[in-house]
């Protein structure tokens, strides 16, 4: 047995009942990120881990109380701050930043016991679906590694699927936590917008950003997931979703979106979808079909409010304030201008002009404003379809992992990878990624959307879907 | 669909170095052809406000976060300011 092996809950219950120390839980994943380090998932494991393990070890040995995490250690994505430690976003604008202050969702790990023992690879502030526009190399998927890694959090799902770590947080802003999930065969959730505090997370898209935790099994999702979430005074937009109390469903009714029908029929791997639902069929399960008219027009509605929020968000980042000015700048307006230009990667900077496209005079009403109304329009949509189906379910993913450089130079064809995770994104509802086969020896994963606060029957489902395809399809 | 690529930089604070300048047009041009679907959809006039809706607002007051903490980033500081080239003369 190897503690990779265990699950979470396990890990707690050994290192409480003293059948194992939580200092030789976390050298041991220390050791596995060292022995790992070719897969680029882990950026640096802070020094101060096993010390902080050790410290839980004598509270045990003393007969105090610990807390529902405790001794296990926890990776986190690299723009969730962490006081002391260094949060760079994988930009060369911010490598030497060190976080003023702890993220709401780190002091909820720590307060229960967590270990935060090392950061972990992503696509430049969250912007990208591949993980290789870092600073730090392309991160490299857990089961090839001369396939992406998925993106943006990369790190964290090749640190979960490649055994660093029992637990990794990411942040899912279009999908960044459930396309590398799926494309490393872990299980990885984007909840109801609000359930976890965006305060101390490096902002992004704030009206879609949520951190989330990615798993090996829908159980530990749902028990770290508890104990993340919670209203946070530091986040007017954090609400109180406390789906562990609600009950669970007798018979599961799933919805398969008519809108999306032709794309998933077209899909290479679309035989084990329907394989999927077949097999749903027999353990009980319902299936409807259902109605999001828009929902093709996600896609583009994301691209265009994404960018928007983005660029306002980025703004702050002018040579003034963030660790990084650019040398030879000798006015305030090149101080801007050069550090940006020098600070930014090429994505960024492409993300930020399109913001700023779309937020310009004459365009203005016909991009952005537009784009919220569909947005809007997106969330009645789905409230309607939900009132007829528990959950949606559709593929994470488009296709299995793709190789690395494979889609880098046309921005297009990497924005379609999130065609159906976005969705749920801009209508801020919950939606999980479980995975169920293999396309060779690449993993797929199946989607789940619910409505607003539903965790508990996608979890519930998630768990009955995990269970059906544990030996594969 | 046409990108006026110099008053974009100028907008987002950035300078595209020249021999990248028609790669990034076209890449914006391409994603805008791509986002334009949006533009010719027929939707329903808007009824709610835009954004998202604001769950509760707490009073605006300074917390634990030290000022020496926030500034320990800056690149350049003097007197517990950021410094910044002269602006003013």
């Amino acid at each position: 047995m190897e503690y990779k092996d265990l699950t979470v809950m396990q890990l707690v219950d050994g290192i409480k009942t003293k059948k194992f120390t939580s200092e030789s839980v976390v050298k041991y994943f220390i050791e596995q990120c060292k022995e790992k380090q070719h897969l680029n998932a882990v950026i640096e494991v802070f020094d101060d881990a096993v010390e902080k393990a050790v410290e839980i070890d004598k509270k045990i040995s003393a007969g105090e109380q610990v807390g529902k995490l405790a001794g296990v250690p926890v990776a986190i994505k690299d723009n969730i701050l962490c006081k002391g430690k260094k949060a760079g976003c994988a930009s060369a604008f911010m490598q030497d930043f060190v976080s003023p202050y702890t993220a709401t969702l780190v002091k909820k790990l720590e307060d229960e016991g967590a270990i935060i023992f090392a950061r972990t690879n992503m696509d430049e502030f969250a912007m990208g679906g591949s993980c290789e526009n870092t600073y730090y190399g392309a991160c490299k998927n857990a089961h090839d590694d001369s396939c992406v890694s998925g993106g943006s959090s990369g790190g964290s799902a090749v640190a979960v699927a490649a055994g660093l770590c029992p637990v990794a947080i990411g942040t899912d802003t279009g999908g960044s936590v459930r396309q590398p999930s799926s494309f490393n065969g872990v299980v990885g959730i984007k909840p109801t917008y609000g359930t976890v505090s965006r305060y101390g997370i490096v902002a992004f898209a704030s009206s879609t950003d949520q951190a989330a935790p990615i798993t090996k099994t829908v159980e530990e999702n749902e028990y770290v997931l508890q104990i993340m979430s919670g209203q946070d005074v530091h986040d007017s937009t954090s609400i109180k979703n406390d789906f562990a109390v609600d009950s669970p469903k007798q018979k599961i009714k799933i919805g398969l979106c008519r809108q999306l029908k032709d794309k998933i029929d077209g899909l290479k791997n679309s035989e084990k979808f329907y394989l999927a639902v077949k097999k749903l069929k027999e353990a009980g399960c319902e299936f409807v079909e259902v109605e999001v008219p828009h929902i093709e027009n996600s896609l583009a509605c994301y691209y265009v409010i994404s960018p928007a929020e983005a660029t306002s968000n980025l703004a702050r980042f002018d040579g003034v304030k963030y660790t990084t000015r650019s040398k030879t700048a000798k006015s305030l307006e090149e101080v801007y201008v050069e550090s940006r230009s020098q600070g930014f990667g090429k994505e960024v900077q492409r993300r930020i002009m399109l913001g700023n496209f779309v937020l310009s005079s004459g365009y203005f009403d016909a991009y952005y404003k537009k784009a919220k109304r569909l947005q809007d329009l997106l969330k009645i949509e789905f409230a309607t379809a939900f009132s007829s189906c528990d959950v949606i379910m559709t593929p994470t993913t488009p296709d299995v992992a793709f190789k690395i450089g494979g889609k880098l130079n046309d921005p297009v064809a990497m924005y379609l990878e999130d065609l159906f995770t976005v969705p749920a994104s801009l209508a801020g509802i919950p939606a999980i990624s479980v995975p169920y086969a293999k396309d060779g020896h690449l993993p797929l994963g199946m989607q789940f959307m619910g409505a607003q606060k539903s965790e508990k029957i996608l979890y519930q489902t998630a768990k009955l879907f995990q269970d059906l395809f544990k030996g594969g399809i | 669909m046409k990108v006026d690529i110099k008053h974009l930089e100028s907008l987002s604070k950035l300078n595209i170095v020249d021999s990248q300048e028609d790669k990034f047009e076209q890449d914006l041009v391409k994603i805008l052809n791509f986002v334009n679907e949006i533009t010719e959809l027929d939707l329903p006039e808007e009824k709610k406000t835009m954004g998202v809706s604001l769950s509760s607002l707490r009073e605006d007051e300074v917390t634990e976060q030290e000022q020496c903490d926030v500034l320990a980033n800056a690149p350049s500081k003097k007197d517990g300011c950021y410094l910044t080239p002269l602006v003013v003369e």
